[in-house]
């Protein structure tokens, strides 16, 4: 894995070009509930990411894919290992392995966004006000904040007397799409997303995925994918996972073969 | 004081690596970079005559925090943590972890045994070293409490309205017209029908009793707030309301925020960071959803595990 790193260190050789490098990350979970038990979250994983890239994450069910993306977000604590967030060229790149939690609190309201793989849904908050709050933390007024989440919500197919009722009663696909929305409004620079069209018909994903590509522009983004297709049109390079280790990269013609063969 | 308490990092368990970082933060501090509302360090109160061996013969690895020597009863030791203007710090840990004993010595409630706090909007040093008349000036200024029992934070005998007119007076409001008006307000902003503003806190329900507490503690726009089990023992509608308000007031104020709770769904719901208690120490400190999602310590393993 280590030569792997230094080989993508050589070819994108400007400093400022990486936005992510990962190194010799290790996680595993140590249960004392069950005696000390040891369960490997994933061991020995080592990519960089390119300011602007879109890297997709592949692999069977329990492979440690999540468990990765958590460990950016640091919901996980990982082991061993470096996670270098390059924040731009001007600055110093931060460890987030070894940032205190205020460090990380503030990486979360501007720089790194969160989707997860959970349908999660915030009790007593209305799908607009979930949209729009990220808008209001940047001292948008709020008019226009609940206007641009309006816009969102219909852009989503989102029925429009939903936007005004809360998305814990809302089915798993609508629920999945609020919070897509929510992460896109917030724009941050970098946005990990576990499985966001999971739960969504071929239509919505559809749209997400248009959505995402719009992004791709500004935002960097580290996508956990079982649709195969929407790794073809999304991904400029794909990681395949395979008993929690990273077995290959490349692009998504190199790893998924030419688009008839699905 | 000595208290033979280690210095320094306390016990956050769930860092592997040093916070050399933390001076060197470049990115994304905006408004949140002018320091802590709220720094404690050290924080220890024991109860009872206490002998040198209190310290060393408790703890979550004797699973109790009871001194086996001298009987005494070390309720927090070493307790260290900061929260940030606008930011809401939970702490959990079972009955009896020394949850409140924090809360209180921080509103004078009680002395501690030994320790540090420092409010960011009070820089003459140690608020628990300085004369009891700036105490009190400390405590009518800068902080708000609300109490686990609201027979501990309200006069009973003494109106809604009365109540928090008592706090506004402490805090140096004279003119009466004014004073009402604010109560008002208070009153009106945690849903409390204007027309029981002159009713006593004994004829109300507890959800109501609570909401009186917290109309009284926002009274003097506090930059630190102590919320102890501020939604325990209420029917759950009561609850939400009473979260709701919360986040209202995390919205509209710059108020840093304990809040001491039994109740992981609290949590989740509203702390950014948590730290857990156990037999007066801190086992455990970190992200909320780091603690509930991957904790670190066996004890807050089993406390996450044991949600229904
Ligand atoms: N919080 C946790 N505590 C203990 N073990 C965990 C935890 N999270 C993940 N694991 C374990 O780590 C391994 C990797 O899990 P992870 O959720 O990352 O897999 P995944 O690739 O996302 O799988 P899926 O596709 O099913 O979501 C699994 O064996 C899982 O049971
Ligand atoms: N006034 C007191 N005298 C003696 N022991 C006390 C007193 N107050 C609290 N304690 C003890 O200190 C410990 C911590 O109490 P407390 O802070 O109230 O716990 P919690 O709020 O977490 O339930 C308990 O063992 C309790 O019995
Ligand atoms: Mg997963
Ligand atoms: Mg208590
Ligand atoms: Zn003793």
């Amino acid at each position: 894995m280590n030569t792997n790193l230094e080989k993508n260190r050589f070819e994108h050789e400007q400093p400022g070009n990486n936005h992510l490098e990962i190194c010799n990350l290790n996680k595993t979970f140590t249960v004392h509930v069950s005696g000390g038990k040891q369960i490997m979250g994933f061991e020995d994983v080592s990519f960089n990411v390119k300011r602007g890239e879109f890297l997709a994450i592949i692999g069977g069910s329990g492979s440690g894919k999540s468990s990765l993306l958590k460990c950016i977000y640091r919901t996980y604590i990982p082991d061993s290992g470096l996670i270098l967030y390059h924040p731009g060229p001007e600055y110093q790149p931060t460890d987030l392995t070894a940032a205190t939690d205020h460090m990380i609190l503030n990486m979360r309201r501007s720089e790194i966004g969160y989707v997860s793989q959970l349908l999660y849904a915030v009790p007593r908050v209305t799908a607009l006000d979930v949209i729009a709050e990220p808008l209001l933390m940047r001292g948008m007024d709020q008019a226009g904040a609940r206007d641009i989440a309006a816009n969102y919500l219909a852009r989503l197919c989102i029925p429009e007397d939903l936007w005004d009722a809360y998305p814990s009663t809302f089915s798993g696909g609508e629920r999945q799409r609020v919070n897509i929305a929510r992460a896109l409004v917030a724009s941050s620079n970098m946005l990990l997303l576990d499985e966001p069209t999971s739960a969504l018909d071929p239509a919505s994903t559809a749209i997400v995925v248009e959505m995402l590509r719009e992004v791709k522009l500004k935002t960097t983004m580290i996508g956990i994918f079982h649709d195969l297709s929407v790794v073809r049109e999304v991904a400029d390079r794909v990681i395949v996972m395979k008993n929690n280790r990273m077995i290959k990269t490349g692009t998504p013609g190199e790893i998924l073969g030419s688009s008839t063969g699905d | 004081m000595n208290c033979g308490v280690g210095e320094g990092e306390g016990k956050r368990t769930g860092r592997k690596k040093g916070r050399e970082m933390e001076m060197k933060m470049t990115i994304g501090m905006g408004e949140h970079d002018t320091g802590q509302a709220l720094k404690v360090s050290g924080l220890t109160r024991i109860y009872g005559s206490s002998c040198p061996d209190c310290i060393r013969m408790t703890g979550p690895d004797h699973g109790t925090n009871i001194c086996r020597v001298c009987g005494s009863v070390v309720a927090c030791a070493d307790i260290s943590f900061d929260v940030m203007p606008g930011e809401i710090l939970g702490i959990v840990g079972e009955s009896g972890s020394g949850k409140s004993t924090i809360v209180r010595c921080l509103y004078f409630d009680m002395e501690p045994t030994c320790g540090e706090a420092y409010l960011r909007c009070y820089g003459k040093g140690n608020i628990f070293q300085v004369s009891s008349q700036e105490k009190q000036i400390i405590r009518n200024l800068y902080t708000g409490m609300v109490y686990q029992n609201p027979q501990l934070g309200l006069k009973f005998d003494i109106t809604s309205g009365g109540n928090i007119a008592e706090k506004l007076l402490a805090a140096n409001w004279r003119n009466v017209g004014r004073i009402r008006e604010r109560a008002g307000e208070l009153l009106e902003r945690t849903e409390i029908p204007l027309a029981r503003m002159d009713d006593y806190p004994r004829n109300f329900s507890g959800g109501m009793q609570q909401r009186v507490q917290i109309a009284k503690a926002l009274a003097n726009d506090p930059d630190v707030l102590l919320l102890d089990e501020l939604t325990t023992g209420l029917d759950v509608s009561v609850q939400a309301r009473i979260l709701d308000l919360i986040k209202d007031i995390r919205r509209n104020t710059e108020a840093a925020m304990v809040l001491i709770t039994h109740d992981l769904g609290v949590i989740r719901l509203l702390a950014e960071r948590t730290i857990v208690l156990k037999n007066g120490r801190i086992v455990e400190a970190g992200l909320t959803d780091q603690i509930l999602e991957d904790p670190q310590h066996e004890y807050t393993q089993l406390l996450v595990n044991s949600v229904l």
